[in-house]
């Protein structure tokens, strides 16, 4: 029996749910390069955005409520829809925190540079690649993707404890230099802050397969 | 045809001798949409479903007030014969005819007067394809309708009703007497046909209206047991955020 209508909803919102993710993606790509290499300008652009993104967060809300309004979805498309809401609201924080970085960048001044960044760009790289695998296994059901990925974001903790250290060794030795560092301290902690939202991503991917509410952090 | 709709009533009201069935109904009937009625029992919408192909004048005490309009003309101002031409009808229970598959459907068309054997073949299988019954039936086609299960036979309903190439199809409980499987292959059906005509369906199942339809009204009956139109919009509106209080007491089971 094929409800042909309902299962076009339902991909159409798993195509929603991809590019939500893709966006999120890349604002954080942009964010870290916009940081790395000073650029105000993509920063700014950057900054408007994030509306976008917001804005795609809510249809895909709209869309699953609708869904559920008029097509009474049960079990595993019920979980689907709930984890799909909440997998969205994730990934529109994320962009927060991509848009964090942009505007952290706008707060130091041109030309100050601490040190090259090196450990930030690992951070987010890390991020970047544990984000798309938890969406593929939301999408893929695939729950062994997402229990292997908390491990992942606990590479990225370590890594934000790393530039914790380096930064508080530099302001110890050029004490002039404590805002920027603090901002960069904040920029790391936003990445920090996206590897816990991929780990609740996880989680729903769990509840997705299982039913089953779990903590993975 | 209209650009807003195909159908509209306009203040329309229906008597069955004194009594007050439909009070000022003002409602237009999206062309190629699913438009469903719902509401209580005796809330009016079999006969604000059966008025827009004059069907309630087969009751010999019923008068009209307002207007129903189809393609922008008055239905009373028009031949009946013509006016269910254009707007088809599928009951509740199917009903077809005690004859052949094929001369159930083939029978509207004969009706308005096609002779040729090769153009009725092709009206009866196209309508039938339409139907989404083909493939279950091509082989069989001379054999009685009454062959068929309920499902199938609701659908060679369709069919017939398809065969005279109506502009709008009313549909009064299409799924009521069908299993559950059957329903869902008349609503997928529904989904289908929108491409081609315009659907009005009164249904007493508040999730079908949810599922299938692009629009709703909502009738209600006000103290004097006629029906009124509480609320009409796009489905996703009434069923995530309807405006009448009453509507939404009604689609969350708060009624009565």
């Amino acid at each position: 029996m094929v409800r042909e209508t309902y299962e076009a909803e339902m991909n159409s919102l798993r195509e929603e749910l991809l590019r939500l993710s893709r966006m999120a993606e890349d604002a954080l790509d942009k964010s870290v390069k916009i940081l790395k290499d000073r650029l105000f300008v993509e920063g700014d652009e950057l900054i408007l955005n994030d509306e976008k993104i917001n804005l795609q967060c809510h249809d895909i809300e709209e869309h699953c409520l609708n869904i559920i309004a008029t097509q009474q979805p049960v079990a595993g498309d019920l979980r689907f829809l709930f984890a799909t809401m909440q997998i969205a609201m994730e990934l529109e924080r994320i962009a927060d925190y991509a848009k964090g970085i942009a505007v952290i960048n706008n707060k130091i001044p041109p030309g100050s540079h601490i040190q090259p960044l090196v450990d930030i760009p690992r951070m987010q790289r890390k991020a970047k690649e544990m984000l798309e695998l938890s969406i593929d296994s939301f999408l893929n059901r695939d729950i062994a993707i997402a229990e292997r990925l908390p491990a992942m974001d606990v590479e990225i903790d370590m890594l934000y404890e790393q530039v914790f250290r380096k930064l508080v060794t530099h302001v110890m030795q050029n004490p002039d230099s404590i805002a920027d560092a603090m901002l960069l301290t904040f920029a790391a902690h936003n990445l920090e802050r996206v590897g816990d939202r991929v780990v609740n991503i996880c989680e729903r991917v769990v509840y997705l397969c299982t039913g089953e509410v779990v903590d993975m952090s | 045809m209209t650009k807003e709709g195909v159908m509209k009533t306009i203040d329309y009201s229906l008597y069955y001798g004194d009594f007050k069935a439909l009070n000022g109904i003002t409602v237009n009937i999206p062309i190629n949409r699913i438009t469903a009625i719902i509401g209580p029992s005796g809330c009016g919408k079999s006969s604000l479903i059966r008025s827009f192909n004059r069907m309630n004048d087969l009751m010999s005490n019923s008068r009209t007030e307002g207007t129903i309009l189809v393609d922008g003309e008055d239905i009373y101002s028009q031949d009946v014969v013509r006016l269910r031409k254009k707007v088809g009808m599928v009951f509740q229970r199917p009903n077809p005819f005690p004859k052949s598959i094929f001369a159930n459907v083939a029978y509207g068309p004969r009706i308005h007067g096609i002779r040729d054997k090769s153009k009725l073949a092709a009206i009866v299988e196209n309508s039938i394809r339409d139907a989404a019954l083909w493939d279950e039936v091509k082989d069989d086609l001379g054999k009685s309708a009454f062959s068929l299960s309920g499902g199938q036979q609701q659908r060679l309903c369709i069919a017939r009703a398809l065969a005279v190439e109506p502009e709008v199809i009313l549909m009064d409980e299409p799924a009521s007497a069908l299993d559950p499987v059957a329903t869902l292959k008349i609503e997928e059906l529904m989904e289908k046909l929108k491409r081609k005509y315009t659907i009005v369906i009164v249904t007493h199942n508040m999730q079908q209206a949810a599922r299938v339809s692009d629009f709703t009204a909502f009738l209600l009956t006000d103290s004097e047991r006629a029906g009124n139109l509480i609320e009409f919009g796009p489905t996703i509106e009434m069923f995530t955020n309807p405006v009448d209080n009453r509507t939404e007491d009604y689609i969350s089971g708060r009624f009565g």
